[in-house]
C-alpha cells in the first residue's frame, strides 16, 4: 500500500530534477546561440583577419538598440557575428580545435603506426590545455570583476589561437623543426597577440564609470584600468606564448624521431 | 492433446499462397506488395504467419483458439510470429520499413538528385546501425579490429554534431537527436563501400588515398544536402559541410591506417 505512494513521490522527485536540468540546459543554449549565428562570408573574412590583422581598422563591435523585455525600454545589444566582423563567435574556435586534434592524430599516424587511441590522447591533452586556460581566465575575471557574459567572449577570443596553431603544426610537419617552422610560429604568435590586444581593448577596459573591485568596494577607474591593462598585456603575450608552445611542441617532431 | 498436434499449418499452406504478401503492411506505411523485392517476398512467410492470427479460423481448431482471441495453438505456431487477432504484423510493429530504408539508401547513393525534405521524417536507426556494423566487419576482414572505436566515435561525433547543428540552426527549425543520427548513419554508406574495397586491395597507397577522399567527399555532400534541407540554412552550407567532413574523415583515417592493432603507441608529449 505504501508502494504506489512511494512510487509517486519518486516520480515527482525525478520529474522535478529533470525539469530543472532542462531549464538550465535551455538557458545555456540560449546564451550560446548568438555565438553560432555565422555565415560563410563571415567565416572567410574572419579567417583572413586572423592571419592578417595588421591593417584592420575599426576593431570595436557595433551595437543596435532594440526593444527590451521590459516594456517601454530599449536596450543596446551587440550585433551578431553574421552582421559584424568584429563580433566573436565560437564556430571558428570549436572547428579549429577539432581540426587541430584530428590533424595532430593524423600526423602521428603518418609517422608510424596509427592507433585510434591516439585520437583519445591528443583530444584529452588539448582539452586539458583549454580547460586550464579557462580556469586562468575565470580567475582573472573574478579578480578584476569582469562579468560572466564577458567570460564567454574571452573564451571565444582565446580559441582563435588554434587557427594559428594549425598552420604551425602543418609547417612543422612539412619542413621539420628548423628555422622555417620557428618563423611561422613567431608570425602567428605575434598575429594572435596583436589580434587579442586590439579586440580585447574594447571588451576589458571600460571608458568611464566606477567599477567595483572583487571585495565589493568601488575602485577608482584609473587603477582598475591600469590593472586590466596589465592583465591584457600579460594575457596576450605571456599566456599565449606558453600555450602555443605547449600545443605545438609534441606534434610534428615525431616525424624525425 | 491430439487436437493440438493435428496440423493446422498444413491445412493453411494453401491459405499462405492465397494471402501471402497481399496485406503485409496495413496502416501507416501504405500497401506494399510482396512481389516487388525478393527480401519482402522472403518475409512474406512471416507476414503470412502473422496473418494466421488475423485470418478467420479454420474449423478444426476453432473451438479451442476462438476463446484466446485468435491465438494459434500448436508447437509450430509457437515458433512463428502469429499473435492475437488485432495485432499488426511483426515488422510493422517493430517499425522496420524496408521501402523507406531502400529509398533513403538510394537517396544517399545518388546525391545528384534533389532530396525530398520529408524523407527523413521517418527516422530510424536500424539502417545506420547495420552500416556501422558492416563497416566494422569490413575493417575486421582487412586486419583492423576497431569495433569499439567505431562505436565510440560514431556516438560521440553524432551527439556533438547534433548539438552543433542545433546551436547553428535558426529558431524556426529544430532537430531531434534520432533524426540527425539517422542521417549521419545513412550517409556513411560510401565509406562502407571504400572499406569493402579495402578488404581486397590495401588502401594505404596513392589509389587508396584517392578512393577514400572521394568516399569522404561523397558522404559529406550527401549529408550536408540533407542537413541544409532540413534546417533551411543555405547561407551556412559550407559551415555545415566542414564538421561533417571532419566526422567522416575520422572513419576514413580508421579505414586507411591502423592495421595490426596490437597495443598502443604512446606519443611523446
Amino acid at each position: 500500500m505504501a508502494a504506489p505512494m512511494a512510487f509517486n513521490m519518486a516520480r515527482a522527485a525525478m520529474g522535478g530534477s529533470t525539469e530543472m536540468a532542462e531549464k538550465n540546459i535551455s538557458r545555456y543554449f540560449s546564451t550560446l546561440k548568438p555565438f553560432f549565428a555565422v555565415t560563410n562570408i563571415y567565416v572567410i573574412r574572419k579567417l583572413y583577419l586572423l592571419v592578417n590583422p595588421w591593417r584592420h581598422s575599426p576593431w570595436s563591435r557595433q551595437s543596435t538598440t532594440r526593444a527590451s523585455a521590459n516594456r517601454g525600454e530599449t536596450e543596446t545589444v551587440y550585433l551578431q557575428p553574421r552582421e559584424d566582423i568584429n563580433a566573436p563567435d565560437m564556430y571558428i574556435p570549436l572547428m579549429s580545435f577539432v581540426t587541430y586534434i584530428l590533424l595532430s592524430a593524423l600526423l602521428y599516424g603518418l609517422s608510424g603506426t596509427f592507433h585510434p587511441e591516439m585520437l583519445g590522447y591528443t583530444a584529452s591533452s588539448a582539452l586539458g590545455a583549454v580547460m586550464f586556460e579557462l580556469v586562468c581566465l575565470k580567475l582573472g575575471c573574478y579578480l578584476l570583476s569582469i562579468g560572466n557574459s564577458t567570460l564567454l567572449d574571452l573564451v571565444a577570443y582565446s580559441g582563435y589561437k588554434f587557427v594559428g596553431v594549425i598552420f604551425i603544426i602543418l609547417a612543422t610537419a612539412m619542413t621539420g623543426s628548423g628555422w622555417i617552422s620557428w618563423t611561422v610560429f613567431g608570425y602567428f604568435y605575434l598575429a594572435q597577440a596583436f589580434f587579442l590586444l586590439r579586440s580585447l581593448k574594447y571588451v576589458l577596459l571600460p571608458e568611464d564609470g566606477q567599477v567595483e573591485a572583487a571585495n565589493g568596494y568601488p575602485m577608482a577607474p584609473r587603477q582598475m584600468r591600469k590593472r586590466r591593462t596589465w592583465f591584457l598585456f600579460g594575457y596576450s603575450y605571456v599566456v599565449q606564448f606558453i600555450f602555443m608552445m605547449t600545443l605545438t611542441s609534441g606534434v610534428g617532431k615525431v616525424k624525425g624521431a | 492433446m491430439a487436437q493440438f498436434f493435428s496440423p493446422p499449418p498444413q491445412q493453411q499452406q494453401g491459405g499462405y499462397g492465397a494471402q501471402n504478401g497481399l496485406q503485409f503492411y496495413q496502416s501507416q506505411y501504405g500497401q506494399v506488395s510482396g512481389h516487388t523485392t525478393p527480401s519482402q517476398g522472403g518475409y512474406g512467410g512471416f507476414g503470412g504467419m502473422g496473418q494466421m492470427g488475423t485470418t478467420p479460423m479454420v474449423s478444426s481448431a476453432s473451438g479451442v483458439a476462438g476463446d484466446r482471441g485468435g491465438l494459434r495453438m500448436g508447437w509450430l505456431a509457437a515458433f512463428g510470429t502469429g499473435g492475437y487477432d488485432d495485432e499488426p504484423p511483426l515488422l510493422e510493429e517493430l517499425g522496420v520499413n524496408f521501402t523507406h530504408i531502400k529509398g533513403k539508401t538510394l537517396a544517399v547513393l545518388n546525391p545528384l538528385q534533389t532530396v525530398d525534405q520529408h524523407m527523413m521524417d521517418d527516422s530510424d536507426v536500424a539502417g545506420p546501425i547495420i552500416f556501422c556494423v558492416l563497416f566494422g566487419t569490413f575493417l575486421l576482414l582487412s586486419g583492423k579490429v576497431h569495433f569499439g572505436y567505431i562505436y565510440g566515435v560514431a556516438l560521440l561525433g553524432s551527439i556533438s554534431l547534433h548539438l552543433l547543428f542545433n546551436l547553428m540552426s535558426p529558431p524556426t527549425h529544430s532537430l531531434n537527436y534520432i533524426r540527425s543520427a539517422s542521417v549521419l548513419g545513412y550517409c556513411l554508406l560510401p565509406l562502407v563501400f571504400s572499406s569493402g574495397l579495402g578488404v581486397a586491395y590495401p588502401l594505404d597507397g596513392l589509389v587508396g588515398y584517392f578512393l577514400s577522399v572521394a568516399a569522404i567527399v561523397w558522404s559529406t555532400y550527401a549529408a550536408s544536402n540533407m542537413f541544409v534541407g532540413v534546417l533551411g540554412v543555405r547561407e551556412m552550407r559550407w559551415l555545415v559541410a566542414y564538421p561533417l567532413a571532419l566526422f567522416y574523415s575520422v572513419f576514413g583515417i580508421m579505414s586507411i591506417f591502423g592495421s595490426k592493432a596490437s597495443g598502443g603507441v604512446a606519443p611523446k608529449l
